[in-house]
Formats: structure tokens, sequence, C-alpha cells
């Protein structure tokens, strides 16, 4: 990877965000571009052995308003991600998709706490019918068990009911339901996904990635040589709760795209799926479609942000610290409040959020204490020194 | 591009160990804060409710964890300003019945609403319990001050509508202080409003990154149902800016608007690909938006009623 100085990558971003070709929502009295110079999906993809083709962004759930929806499509994007959990989503995708029912690939998925070891295929069924009502249509193209491999749960013994299987089997004779497959983000996603594709359980898995979490090549090298699709979500997690990244500056979005172009760049997934709850982000994401290769620009943006958080940032699916802590302090989210506090300008809400740890599981418990933890987290992290100093920042000691 | 393998992120094979998750400990109201202490306090006690247990401890997430109680959901409740959770099991052993009812602590009452909203199913039947519920097969919600507050059963049981109501009646008189819903609603014409079809909208009106603290409701006047939507800024001049901003947005899109005098200080009439006749109009700090009205004129009656108040 070529390097950048300091000053070629301030530079670059200049002349990036002079060059930027993200449209944006106009300002007063600034000329507007016309809808057919909008940004748009730029290339398509093999889906696993569906047979389609799907653009290589995707929606997620993020949107409130069946406009933008339907702008979404008619820009070219063909496939929505969706579920029974996210609030009104299903609904909002029934108002839209009729008009484009042939042309969209729907990724629906059941509520997670209905999956357990005893649910029953009638239940399941019976399910998948509210959600068939509340889409407006009479077949989601794929049926998923949502967040498989989190302990909140349940474990393998979830996935393993027969019950999800005769129901999918029975869903698919009755054409409401064309795939299966799951989603994950959890800390036992590859065991768990891995367990659906060995057994030829998953057309489609949808995973927890972006330019910070390795270590799922395997998994998806395996889907591939099975015809199983991929689709990778949680892309932009590390700007979850729009907490900036102070180094960036005015370079937000060229970061933003950075971070998605490197999922793009790395064809590691067949597809990606991004929030685009408004028309400004819609414009900023669709305008990476295409993209097959990462620039030195782009690279200078990733260095910057994984230069601010990878050393503090517990990557999601990694659970190499996993129940290690005799004093049950919760080590990712601990760490997770300090880069808010540190890095993200944002003191008072990461102090909040330390409150809500309970006296006993508090960072002060480290003092003194062995770190059983260092000794499991596969980053190298100095997770005792770094909790320590955490406490003390979050708790004014 | 090269990737490494994180051996750590996966078990093998070894059993799954059913930890609890992180940060969502059994709460122990002696360690906890005030506003914490009361949450916790809101859900009945065992026994509080003839013939309902709880079973097991009662768990508490924040806004950091919130997905890992209810993952896809957590990002809309953050929106409108969730703040903390309690949630605790209960279980009819005669009856074989268990609920889990989940507490929500919201911002602010606007916030409680919103959410409660939100999630709202106009076919339900609507309940006197809080400031507004309803009961929906094997779920009822309500929600009453900063609180929306969602009562759960695995499945639907002929004997669980009793159960859901005194659970939900016991957790609403703990919480108090019902009031009703939020003023800016009183705004809204009479004339034409779908029953139970006001939302808040906290951010992205109209799918528009500049238009913020939006409250909607939805009409009817025999035809498709359309949308009257009120946009309140903290400034004239940012209103002002606004609604230019969305006019030229749909002139991008569509043929130019047309701009209009009244009702306020005037607006424009366009057209959106999506809802068809779009007439907005601004007064002060207040931006009115009609969007897949009719007609220019009930569009325009509309807006000229809801900036008049």
């Amino acid at each position: 990877m070529p390097r950048l100085t300091r000053r070629d990558f301030f530079r670059a971003s200049t002349l990036a965000a002079a060059g930027a070709a993200v449209p944006r929502a106009g300002l007063a009295g600034q000329a507007q571009p016309d809808a057919a110079s909008l940004p748009r999906v730029r290339r398509y993809k093999p889906f696993g052995k569906t047979g389609w083709q799907i653009g290589d962004i995707s929606a997620g759930s993020g949107q409130r308003d069946p406009a933008v929806l339907d702008a979404l499509f008619a820009r070219g994007i063909n496939l929505i991600d969706t579920g029974q959990q996210y609030a009104g989503h299903e609904e909002l995708i029934g108002k839209v998709l009729p008009k484009w029912r042939k042309k969209v690939f729907v990724l629906g998925k059941w509520d997670p706490p209905l999956i357990t070891p005893t649910v029953t295929k009638s239940a399941l069924l019976e399910s998948l019918d509210v959600s068939l009502k509340k889409l407006n249509t009479t077949y989601i193209d794929c049926m998923m068990l949502h967040s498989i491999g989190h302990p909140r749960y349940g474990g393998m013994e979830r996935i393993q009911n027969p019950a999800i299987y005769e129901a999918w089997d029975e869903a698919k004779r009755l054409k409401k339901v064309r795939f299966t497959g799951a989603s994950s983000h959890g800390v036992r996603m590859i065991e768990e996904i891995g367990w659906g594709i060995d057994n030829g359980r998953f057309d489609i898995v949808l995973l927890g990635a972006n330019f910070l979490t390795h270590g799922l090549a395997p998994l998806l090298k395996k889907a591939r040589a099975k015809g199983v699709a991929t689709v990778a979500m949680k892309t932009m997690t590390i700007y979850k709760s729009d907490l900036d990244i102070r180094a960036l500056q005015n370079e937000q979005t060229n970061a933003r795209q950075a971070v998605l172009k490197w999922i793009l760049a790395s064809d590691l997934f067949d597809t990606l799926v991004v929030s685009m709850p408004n028309y400004d982000r819609a414009n900023e994401y669709l305008a990476v479609s295409g993209t097959t290769s990462l620039s030195a620009r782009d690279e200078g943006y990733l260095e910057t942000v994984r230069a601010a958080i990878s050393t503090e940032y517990c990557r999601p699916g990694c659970s190499g610290c996993f129940g290690s802590c005799p004093s049950g302090v919760p080590i990712s989210d601990v760490l997770r409040y300090r880069m808010y506090f540190e890095h993200y300008g944002e003191q008072k809400f990461a102090m909040q959020r330390y409150d809500l740890v309970p006296a006993a599981n508090r960072a002060d418990a480290c003092e003194g204490c062995t770190a059983p933890c260092e000794r499991k987290c596969p980053y190298g992290l100095k997770i005792r020194k770094r909790l320590v100093e955490a406490h003390r920042q979050l708790s004014m000691v | 591009m090269s990737v490494l393998v994180l051996a750590a992120c996966g078990g093998g094979d070894k059993p799954h160990q059913s930890s609890p998750p992180a940060q969502a400990p059994p709460a122990k109201s002696e360690a906890l804060g005030e506003s914490s202490r009361q949450l916790l306090a809101w859900l009945p006690d065992p026994g509080a409710v003839p013939g309902w247990t709880r079973t097991g401890e009662p768990r508490r997430y924040g806004p950091g964890n919130l997905w890992e109680y209810i993952d896809g959901a957590a990002e809309t409740f953050l929106t409108f300003g969730f703040q903390e959770a309690a949630t605790a099991d209960y279980a009819d052993a005669a009856r074989k019945l268990e609920v889990t009812i989940d507490i929500y602590r919201m911002g602010d009452p606007t916030g409680a609403y919103g959410m409660y909203a939100e999630e709202r199913n106009p076919s339900a039947t609507f309940l006197p319990v809080g400031s507004e519920g309803y009961r929906s097969g094997n779920v009822l919600n309500f929600w009453a001050g900063p609180c929306y507050v969602k009562l759960t059963a695995p499945r639907e049981d002929p004997g669980l509508t009793a159960g859901l109501e005194a659970l939900a009646a016991e957790v609403a008189r703990r919480i108090g202080g019902a009031g009703p819903r939020p003023a800016v609603f009183d705004r809204f014409p009479a004339a034409g409003l779908v029953a139970h079809s006001f939302r808040v909208l906290p951010k992205d009106v109209l799918a528009q990154s500049y238009l913020s603290n939006g409250f909607e409701g939805e009409y009817r006047d025999g035809g498709k149902p359309w949308k009257l939507l009120l946009v309140v800024f903290d400034a004239d001049d940012a209103a002002s800016g606004a609604l230019d901003r969305y006019q030229a947005f749909l002139a991008s899109s569509g043929p130019a608007p047309r701009r209009i005098t009244a009702p306020g200080q005037g607006g424009f009439v366009g057209k959106d690909g999506y809802y068809g006749l779009v007439v907005a109009a601004r007064a002060g700090r207040h931006l009115a938006i009609a969007v897949g009205a009719p007609s220019e004129r009930q569009a325009t009656a509309q807006l000229s009623a809801l900036l008049k108040q």
C-alpha cells in the first residue's frame, strides 16, 4: 500500500473535496443536478446460485419515507434488506414494492427472539404470513434467520431446530419463499454461519464487516465455493451515532466513501447493504458504485481512521476476551466509551454510557489484576492499562 | 488485498457458553443512579399482579448496548432519544402464560409518543392505558410520561388478554403522569384526519437531511391518503432556507415549482415523483408541507389552518 505523508494526505483530501462527484441536495440559488446525472448503481454481480445479478450497493433498513425508497430503486438498487424487528420498515416497503416487485430482491428476517430451540413450524409460517401482508407481496425472495451467533438469543441449538427447515421447505413449496439464509454480527458468527453453509441450509448470508474486521476470508471462500451469496452489513459501524472523527475535519464524506469502497474493492462480498435514510446519503454512497480498486487518496482516509481507532476498536464478531474477566467488566463497551471520549469529542456521551455500568463491574477492578483478557485478545490491545485509564477518564476519578 | 485470519472469532466445535451479554448484567438497584432505580421500580414486583410472578432478574440496557437486545430496531429508538431500558419476564404458571415487559425511557414525552406512534398498529384495539395504548394479538403497547412500554407474549392465547391488560395497568400506575399527546399535534386540522396517524419525525423529514424536528398527520378526503407535515425550526431564517432548499430539490427532478404568496409568508407549489402534488408554505419558524393532496385548493386550505395556530 502506498504510504502518504501527512502533507500528501491533506493535499489529496483538499483535491478530493474540490472535485468530489457527489451531488448534494442543492442550496438555495444553486444550480441543481438533473435527475439523469444523479449517482446510480454502476456494477452488478452474480448473486450466488439465485440467478440474480445484484447491484454492488444495496439498501439497508434506514428509510422512513417511501419516496426515497422509490428513488433508490429507480437508481438501480435491486436488493433491500429488511426484517420483522425493524419497526415499520416492512410496511414502508409495502407501499413501494408492488411497482418494483419483479425487479427488486427482498431479504426478510424473522424476529430474532422467535427463533428458539422449541419454536414450531406453524409459528414460523404464521409469522411469515404477517411479513408478507406488511410487505404487500405474495413472496419474499429470501427469508433469513436474524442475528444468529449472538449469546443474547441462545446458541447453536436454536438454528438446529428442525422446525426451521420444515418451515422453509413448506414456505418454498407454497411459493412464499424462494431462498433461505441467515444474518450475523455476533461473537459466534463464524461457527454458526459456517454450520449453515456446511449443511447446505443457507443460500445467502449477511455478515457484519468493515475494513477493520478481518478473519472472514475462509468463511467467504467456503460460501463462494458452495454458491452461497454473500452480503456485507454494518459497513459504516465506525460512524454509528454520527460520531465524527476529529482528525478528518471536513473530509467526513470522502472518508465514509472510502470505507464503503474498501468493501467493494476487496471483492469479498457480492453486495453490501447500507442505510440511506435521505437523498444526500443516497447520493454519497451511490457515487462509489462500480469501485474495483482503492486510490492512494482512499488509502489515506482509511489510514487516518485506522490510526484513530484501530488499537482501541474491538472488531465485530471477535470474541477473544469474551468471558475472561473475573470481575465481569464489559471490556469492549468500556473501550468503546473511551474511544468516544478521546477521539470523537463526546466526553459527556461517553461518561453517561459508563455510568450505566454497575459499580461492581467497572474498570477500577482492573487495578492489580493479572489481566487474563490481554492473553485472549488477538489484536494485542493493552486492555488492562486502557481500562484503568478509561475508568479515570469516564468517572472523573 | 490480504485478509488475516482471526482465530479467536470462532470457538470451533466448543459448546455454546451461555454467558450473559456484556454490559447487560442483572440490575442491582443499590449500585445504580436515581433514574435507573426509578426505571426498575416501574416494573411490577413479583406478585404485584395476582397470578403473575416475575421469573428471573430484570435486565437493563443503555444506548451503547441496546442493539444487543433489539438489534436492528435500536437505531430507531436512538433517533427518538432513547435513554435506558428495563425488561423483565413474568409468568402465570396456572394458565401457562408468559409475558415480557419492556420499559423504554426516552428523553421526554415527545420521544416516548414518537416511538410509540412509530410502532403503532392503526387497526389494533385501542385501550385507555397510560396516555394511549393498544392490544394486537400477543402484544400490548402503550406510552406514559417519558416511557414507551411494550408487553409481549410468545404466542396468542385466549386467556392472555386479561393478563396483558392487568400487567399493563400496573406498569402505567407505577409510571404515573400520563399526559396528553404532544401539544404540537393540536395545530393539525381535524377535518379529514385519519385516526391514529400522527407521527413524530426527529430527522430526515421527507428524506431531506436538512428537515428535522417534524410532525406528520395523514388525511383522507375520500380518495388516496395524503400527508400534512409541520417542521419546526429554531429561527425564521432557518425555516426560510429550508423552504428554498426543498424547492430546489423538487426542481432538480421535475418541473420548476411555482411560487405562492400565501398561506403564511408564502411558499411554492411543486411536484414530487412519488407523492405527486407538493404545496409548501412558511410562517415564521414553522414550515408546513402537504404532499400527495388531491388538489392545490385542499392542500392550501389545510396548510392555512396548520399555520394559523
